[in-house]
C-alpha cells in the first residue's frame, strides 16, 4: 500500500483526508496467466492499477483477427475506460501475459468522491491526462513509425519483454506478422 | 445565453461564480481557412473552444511528409496537452481547415482555476474523458476497419470534408495512400 500511496502522489499530491477516503475503494487482486481481467463485451466497473506482471489490451474485427491495443506493465494505471466512461460494453478485452497482482478501484464510487473531493478531482485530470496522452503517443507510432523503430522502442521501454511473453504477442503489439519480426530482430542482432 | 455558457453545459453545469471566472479566461477571434493555430516550435499553451468551424492538427512523418492526426469538428474544446504538460514547444501545427469561431485563453490560467473551483476541475475531467473517448474510437477504426469503411465512416462524421481538406490529407489522416483513397472514392461514387 506504500507503493500505491507513492504512486498515487506522483500524479497529484494528496492530503491525508482524501486517501483516506480512497484507501476504502482498493481491493488488491491476484490473476494467473491468460485469465482475463476484463472480457469482450463485459461492462466494466473498475480501473486497475498493476502492481505485478503484464496485462494487454486487445480487440478483435468481424474476421476473427487480433489487434493488440496496448501493453501494461508495473506501476500503470489501466482498464477498459472508454467502456468504463460510458458505462457500456467493452470492445477491447484485458488479458493477463503472466501471473498478475494488481489493485482494483470501483469507479462509480471513485467518481463520487472526485465530485465532493476537489484533490481527487485534480487526481483524476492527471490520471486522464496521461492516459489520453499515452494513447495518443501509441497512435502515432503505429501510423508514422516503422517497425523497427517501434520493436526498439518497446525494447527501451521493456529490456527483458522476449523472457516474458512469446513473440507472437511482441509481433501483434508492433503490428506486424510473427516472420516481419524475426527478420527484423535478425537484422538488429546480426550487426 | 452567453455563448460560452452554453458550449459548457454540454459537458457540466458551473455556478455562476465560477462560470464567471471561465469566461474571463476567453478572448473570441475569428479564423480563416488556412490560419495557423499553434506553430510548430512555438509554446504559448492556449485552450481553445471552437464553437464553428473545422480545425486539425498535423505532424510530421519520418519522411517529413505532412500527416493529419486529429482533426476537430466544431463545437470542439482542444489544446496542444503535450506541450502544456511537459513544456514542450509544438510537435504539431494546428490550423483551420475552414472558417472558426474560436474563443482562447491561457491553458496555464484555466489549470490554476482547476486547481481553486472544484466544478471547474469536474469540466475539465468532462473535456478529458471526450477526448480520451474520441481517441480510443480512432485507435479502433483504425486497427479494425479496412479503408473503405474507414473512409465512410469520416464521411458519415463530416459530410463535406472533401470540401475543406486536400484529398491527399485526408488519405493521410485515414492511414492509407493517396492511390488507395483514389480507387475507394472512385468505387463507393460509381454505384
Amino acid at each position: 500500500m506504500k507503493n500505491l500511496l507513492k504512486f498515487l502522489s506522483e500524479f497529484h499530491p494528496l492530503p491525508e483526508k482524501s486517501l483516506q477516503s480512497l484507501f476504502p475503494l482498493f481491493q488488491i487482486k491476484s490473476y494467473k496467466k491468460d485469465d482475463r481481467i476484463t472480457d469482450f463485451g463485459e461492462v466494466p466497473t473498475h480501473f486497475f492499477i498493476l502492481t505485478e506482471g503484464i496485462i494487454r489490451s486487445y480487440i478483435v474485427d468481424d474476421k476473427g483477427k487480433e489487434f493488440t491495443r496496448s501493453l501494461y506493465t508495473p506501476m500503470r494505471v489501466t482498464g477498459a475506460y472508454s467502456a468504463l466512461l460510458q458505462n457500456r460494453p467493452s470492445t477491447l478485452a484485458y488479458e493477463c501475459l503472466t501471473g498478475v497482482k494488481l489493485i482494483t478501484c470501483d469507479f462509480k464510487k471513485f467518481k463520487e468522491l472526485a465530485k465532493k473531493d476537489i484533490e481527487l478531482a485534480n487526481l483524476y485530470v492527471k490520471i486522464l491526462e496521461l492516459l489520453y496522452l499515452r494513447m495518443e503517443k501509441r497512435i502515432f507510432e503505429l501510423s508514422i513509425m516503422d517497425a523497427k523503430s517501434r520493436y526498439l522502442k518497446l525494447k527501451k521501454q521493456i529490456p527483458n519483454i522476449e523472457n516474458l511473453i512469446p513473440q507472437y504477442h511482441i509481433a501483434s503489439y508492433l503490428n506486424v506478422t510473427p516472420v516481419q519480426l524475426s527478420r527484423i530482430r535478425k537484422d538488429l542482432y546480426k550487426s | 445565453m452567453d455563448v460560452i455558457e452554453q458550449f459548457v453545459l454540454r459537458y457540466y453545469t458551473l455556478s455562476s461564480t465560477s462560470l464567471k471566472e471561465f469566461q474571463k479566461l476567453f478572448t473570441q477571434k475569428n479564423y480563416k481557412k488556412n490560419d495557423v493555430l499553434y506553430r510548430v516550435g512555438e509554446s504559448k499553451s492556449q485552450l481553445f473552444l471552437m464553437t464553428e468551424g473545422i480545425a486539425r492538427s498535423v505532424v510530421m512523418d519520418s519522411n517529413g511528409k505532412e500527416k493529419t492526426r486529429t482533426i476537430f469538428n466544431g463545437p470542439s474544446v482542444f489544446t496542444s496537452l503535450t506541450s502544456n504538460l511537459y513544456g514542450e514547444p509544438f510537435a504539431t501545427e494546428f490550423n483551420c481547415l475552414t472558417e472558426a469561431t474560436m474563443y482562447e485563453g491561457s491553458f496555464e490560467n484555466f489549470i490554476k482555476l482547476t486547481e481553486k473551483r472544484h466544478d471547474i476541475s469536474i469540466l475539465y475531467n468532462k473535456f478529458l474523458e471526450e477526448a480520451f473517448i474520441n481517441m480510443q474510437e480512432k485507435a479502433t477504426i483504425l486497427s479494425t476497419l479496412d479503408a473503405t469503411d474507414r473512409y465512410l465512416y469520416l464521411k458519415n462524421r463530416i459530410p463535406d470534408i472533401e470540401k475543406h481538406i486536400q484529398l491527399n490529407h485526408i488519405a493521410s489522416y485515414l492511414n492509407m495512400t493517396s492511390i488507395q483513397l483514389s480507387r475507394i472514392r472512385k468505387k463507393v461514387y460509381s454505384k
